[in-house]
């Protein structure tokens, strides 16, 4: 299999007035291509934070964390913009749109940035839209939008750049019970169709259950690390190799 | 209470945004303190420039003089009325003058020129003859000699060299025959060609004795610390020393000069004017994204049961303690800023600075150091601040919490 | 590259009072630099007309040691003949001969040093318009000899009227003492008040009677139709009449010279200082701008824009609001320069002081600076894009997780 993330020893402290604050405490983690992992714990565990340390978002005081081959801890700032243009796809949990652009302009940003060839950005933007259901709204402006629908344009933004993977932070938090579901299938759906391994933070149950493996943060220490037996699977669930 | 120490939070939770919003008012004020003063300063400058060629701040005369400027109109030296003149906390200097026209010859050439007898120890401090010696020297101390400083233009229609002598014929006190040999003893240069054609200095006795003006004298010549008094003090002065006198400021000797001062002066109120519009525009966007960018949080208090007047309280604390903070700030800035400008003014280069120095003029634009001028353009500049705080009182009043809190 | 600027395109009609605020901010800027140009083109042209038009006119024709000396032997012989080769010239509106004698005016209550001049009537009013300055009299009449038209302040000096009798001495061509009485035809007023008071004018045939001068001349006062035409006449002249000392107003009257430089370079300084208050406008409105998307922008941090392009987003967008403030800007001036140039701005009512009457008047005509227009716009677009490097800067300093966590 192919490795994508591997965490090791991964220690953050926050320093908020000077009461530290361990977020995330010797974390190890080890995922593979194609997993469909979910991040649960209570607020405060470190959830976002893991993420953001693994998006390269921010550095960890401590540890390594090496991404498809590449360490990300020892990256400049500047490589490291560069790199989670290529290597990450974001999904955050609200305001995840540029107002001023259309859903298809926010999509095609990413691919912009990366400078691909404007042929292919519009041929993949035309499939992500397809994909996620939202053919008719391509050219409309966030603000016109539902929650749910702006949520779908933030995951097809996200897979856009083809990433390692996709972090979701929280991606169902403002969303109710139907558009939460529908996102989490159509999240599923590209997991499986383009075998795109994804990691999302969540408190929800029933986004829970939907996750192949579940990851559950306590005080920033990795509580349990359990895999789940999807029937509609195909493929083969990793476990813990603890 | 607590409404000033929300507002003092309030103020502190965002540094960067109450930082930009104290610097459009600290920039306002510097702005304006330094156009302020740099347009005083060099209308006094120019002033200085002007009244230290030749006419002085204000002049003393035998009243009439000026109507009728001979010496059948000069004034009998009075110790007194000098020494009431010289005791005047305003001025700086004085300086007595016997002036009148005469024929200067030398071999068969003659020419008209202007015979001014002056106290050769007084009169540089007002116009700092000493300094315009172009070759040769200045008179002595107390001179005595039947000597001579002419104007080079003069000198060179003359055809008369330093050393050589000059014979003097006019009219002197009630139709006198007036006759001298003088040697000169130096040239003086004019940037002006009016004067520097036609003037030619005594050592004033030497003078009054041509004159057979004995102890006469057409005019004093007064100079001021500063031009912001000159007509309270002329006024003063002319109480003083009595209706036998008149007292005239340089602006009812010069009015052409004090015209273009004028002029100028208008143009420079419109160019004020037009930095205040700068000003207060930039000082108005500043806060109309100030209001932007709260909208929510303002939204959100109002939901939460806050009363919008009580907000209104609060913004308007904020906004004083912003416009106060950085107006004293802009203040405090200013005058070092001024001051350097005042000793190390900008100087300027070129044909322009080259005309300056045959004129004589230092080619500078100082800056003025008046207090006032800080209190005023301080003032007006909170002025205007708080005048423009009113925007976000008036936005909180508008407010709809439903569309403020829906992002 | 066209997505930033149609993303900062957007950008700019999000806030539309903010947007609209900096347009006008730097509509104003260019106003304001383009009315203070005007403003002082508009006074420099008053004093430049008072100077050419009423004193010393564009050019003067002199013998080469005439001003030195002051002597009047030295003259410009066949004087009518040059007169009429010059007046012939190209752009030449007028041309007045001047017979000039330095002398002393003399009257029973008392003297002073003069500067005679003695002119063709007609020929002086078309080049200095002393006709239009007199104030009292009406000037030389024909067939009436020993008229003498004298300043204002000099007859309030010597204690003259109209009519009264005066004696003037100079010396003739051979440096011989003349004493000639005149009586005064006409009393003048000009807005130079030393000239007022040492200038007398003759009839030239009178004076050069006097002076026992034939058709001879000591200076010859040129006014062009166009200022613009005086260095071609200056050179025309000069390759005419090599042996001719020729000098134009501003080798003349080198103080309206330095006045006019003076006001050129302080203009500058204060187009200067109205300048930074642009710029911190802009700096302040577009960091307020910044500060209000700091979310939005740590978000295209955080998906992979990096600084160049966050950096030209933000450096888009003061251009774009830049570049269309800048024509309404010069529209706005040009209105306002126009309209004011033709009805005049009192500044007695702005400054407050009496204009007394000198002659003066207290109305500027502003005139548009379309010398400077390049000038007063290139400073107005480094400005704006210098004030829009601080918001850029600031964008780039803020940390993607901090600005997200907002």
């Amino acid at each position: 299999m192919d490795t994508i993330i591997d965490a090791h020893q991964v220690t953050k402290t926050y320093n908020p007035k000077a009461i530290p604050v361990v977020a995330v405490n010797d974390v190890h983690m080890h995922i593979e291509r194609g997993e469909f992992t979910a991040l649960v714990g209570p607020s405060g565990s470190g959830k976002t934070t893991l993420l953001n340390l693994i998006g390269g978002l921010d550095k960890p005081d401590t540890g390594s964390i090496v991404i498809h081959g590449t360490d990300i801890t020892r990256l400049s700032a500047n490589q490291l913009i560069d790199f989670r243009l290529r290597n990450i796809g974001f999904v955050f949990q609200a305001f995840n749109l540029i107002p001023v652009l259309s859903a298809r302009e926010n999509v095609e940003l990413i691919m912009q940035l990366q400078r691909a060839p404007k042929a292919e950005i519009r041929k993949r933007a035309a499939i992500l839209f397809d994909q996620i259901g939202l053919t008719d709204k391509m050219d409309t402006r966030p603000a016109q939008l539902s929650g749910g629908q702006q949520q779908r344009v933030a995951v097809a933004r996200a897979l856009a750049s083809r990433p390692q993977v996709v972090l979701a932070d929280e991606p169902t938090a403002n969303l109710d019970s139907k558009s939460a579901s529908n996102l989490l299938d159509i999240m599923s759906k590209l997991n499986r169709e383009e075998n795109m391994t994804f990691i999302f933070s969540t408190h929800d149950q029933r986004v829970i259950e939907r996750a192949r493996r579940v990851i559950t943060l306590v005080d920033g220490k990795i509580a349990s690390d359990t895999a789940r037996v999807d029937t509609s699977h195909r493929h083969d669930v990793q476990t813990n190799p603890e | 209470m607590w409404l000033l120490k929300l507002a003092w939070k309030n103020l502190w939770r965002n540094r960067s945004r109450t930082l930009v919003t104290q610097s459009a008012i600290f920039f306002a004020v510097l702005l304006s303190v330094t156009t302020s003063s740099l347009q005083d300063g060099v209308f006094d400058h120019f002033v200085r420039n002007m009244v230290s060629y030749y006419s002085g701040y204000i002049q003393v005369h035998r009243a009439g003089y000026w109507e009728q400027q001979t010496l059948d109109n000069a004034a009998v030296r009075n110790k007194t009325v000098e020494s009431v003149i010289a005791n005047h906390p305003d001025v700086n200097a004085l300086a007595s003058r016997i002036e009148s026209y005469a024929l200067a010859s030398v071999d068969e050439i003659t020419k008209g020129c202007v015979v001014i007898g002056v106290e050769p120890d007084a009169e540089p401090q007002i116009t700092q003859l000493n300094q315009r010696v172009a070759s040769g020297r200045y008179f002595e101390y107390n001179d005595q000699r039947s000597v001579a400083l002419l104007s080079e233009g003069l000198a060179k229609r003359l055809q008369l060299p330093v050393g050589d002598t000059v014979i003097l014929i006019s009219q002197g006190y009630h139709g006198a025959m007036a006759a001298g040999k003088y040697r000169v003893i130096g040239l003086v240069r004019f940037g002006s060609p009016e004067l520097n054609d036609q003037l030619l200095y005594l050592p004033l006795p030497v003078a009054q004795t041509f004159f057979s003006a004995e102890n006469l004298v057409t005019s004093y010549v007064l100079s001021l610390a500063t031009d912001k008094n000159l007509e309270r003090t002329a006024a003063s002065i002319h109480r003083s020393i009595g209706k036998k006198y008149e007292v005239m400021t340089w602006k009812e000797m010069m009015p052409e000069v004090d015209q273009h001062i004028q002029t100028d002066k208008g143009t420079m109120y419109i160019i004020s004017g037009i930095l205040y519009l700068l000003i207060g525009f930039g000082i108005f966007g500043t806060l109309l994204m100030l209001m932007a960018e709260r909208k929510y949080e303002l939204g959100m208090l109002v939901a939460i049961g806050m009363k919008k007047q009580k907000l209104m309280v609060v913004l308007l604390v904020e906004s004083v303690l912003n416009v106060v903070v950085g107006c004293v700030a802009g203040m405090l800035a200013s005058v070092p800023l001024v001051w350097y400008l005042h000793v190390y003014p900008i100087r300027f280069s070129g044909e322009l600075a080259e005309a300056y120095q045959r004129f004589g003029f230092e080619p500078v634009f100082p800056a003025s150091t008046d207090g006032w001028l800080f209190i005023v353009q301080g003032i007006v500049v909170l002025a205007m601040g708080f005048l423009l705080s009113l925007y976000p009182l008036l936005k909180v009043w508008r407010l709809d919490v439903v569309t403020a809190m829906r992002k | 590259m066209n997505m930033m600027i149609s993303m900062a395109w957007r950008n700019i009609w999000r806030n539309k009072v903010r947007s609209v605020v900096i347009m006008i901010s730097i509509a104003l800027g260019l106003v304001a630099g383009l009315f203070i140009m005007g403003l002082y083109e508009g006074v420099l042209n008053d004093r430049l007309n008072t100077v050419i038009r009423q004193e010393v006119a564009h050019l003067q024709v002199h013998h080469p040691r005439f001003q030195r000396d002051y002597e009047a032997v030295f003259c410009l012989d066949s004087a009518s003949r040059l007169v009429e080769r010059i007046r012939s010239l190209e752009n030449v509106q007028a041309v007045s001969a001047r017979t000039v004698a330095p002398g002393m005016l003399a009257t029973s209550t008392g003297s002073a040093g003069v500067q005679i001049l003695g002119v063709v009537p007609v020929d002086e009013d078309a080049v200095s318009g002393l006709k239009q300055k007199l104030i009292e009299g009406e000037g030389f009449k024909a067939n009436r000899h020993n008229q003498v038209v004298i300043g204002r302040k000099l007859a309030d000096k010597v204690n003259l009227r109209l009519n009264s009798k005066l004696v003037l001495t100079f010396t003739d061509i051979e440096n011989n003492l003349v004493s000639a009485a005149f009586r005064v035809a006409g009393v003048y007023q000009s807005t130079n008040a030393p000239l007022e008071e040492r200038l007398v004018y003759l009839h030239a045939v009178d004076l050069n009677r006097l002076m026992q001068m034939e058709d001879a001349c000591h200076e010859i006062a040129v006014l062009l139709n166009r200022d613009e035409a005086m260095t071609t006449a200056e050179q025309q002249l000069n390759r005419l009449y090599p042996n001719l000392l020729i000098e134009n107003w501003q080798q003349l009257s080198p103080e309206t010279k330095l006045m006019i430089e003076t006001t050129d370079t302080y203009s500058i300084i204060f187009i200067v200082i109205i300048m930074l208050a642009l710029m911190f406008g802009i700096i302040n409105t577009m960091l307020m701008a910044v500060l209000e998307r700091t979310r939005e922008i740590g978000m295209l941090v955080a998906l992979g824009m990096n600084k160049l392009r966050l950096f030209m987003l933000v450096l888009w967008e003061t251009v774009i609001l830049t570049l269309t403030g800048a024509p309404f800007g010069l529209l706005l001036s040009w209105l306002l320069i126009t309209h004011l140039g033709n009805s005049g701005i009192d500044i007695s009512s702005i400054s407050g002081a009496a204009m007394s009457g000198f002659g003066f008047s207290s109305l500027i005509f502003p005139r548009f600076p379309w010398s400077s227009l390049p000038l007063v716009l290139y400073i107005v677009c480094i400005t704006a894009l210098l004030a829009s490097l601080v918001p850029s800067f600031k964008a780039l300093r803020l940390i993607p997780v901090e600005a997200m966590r907002q």
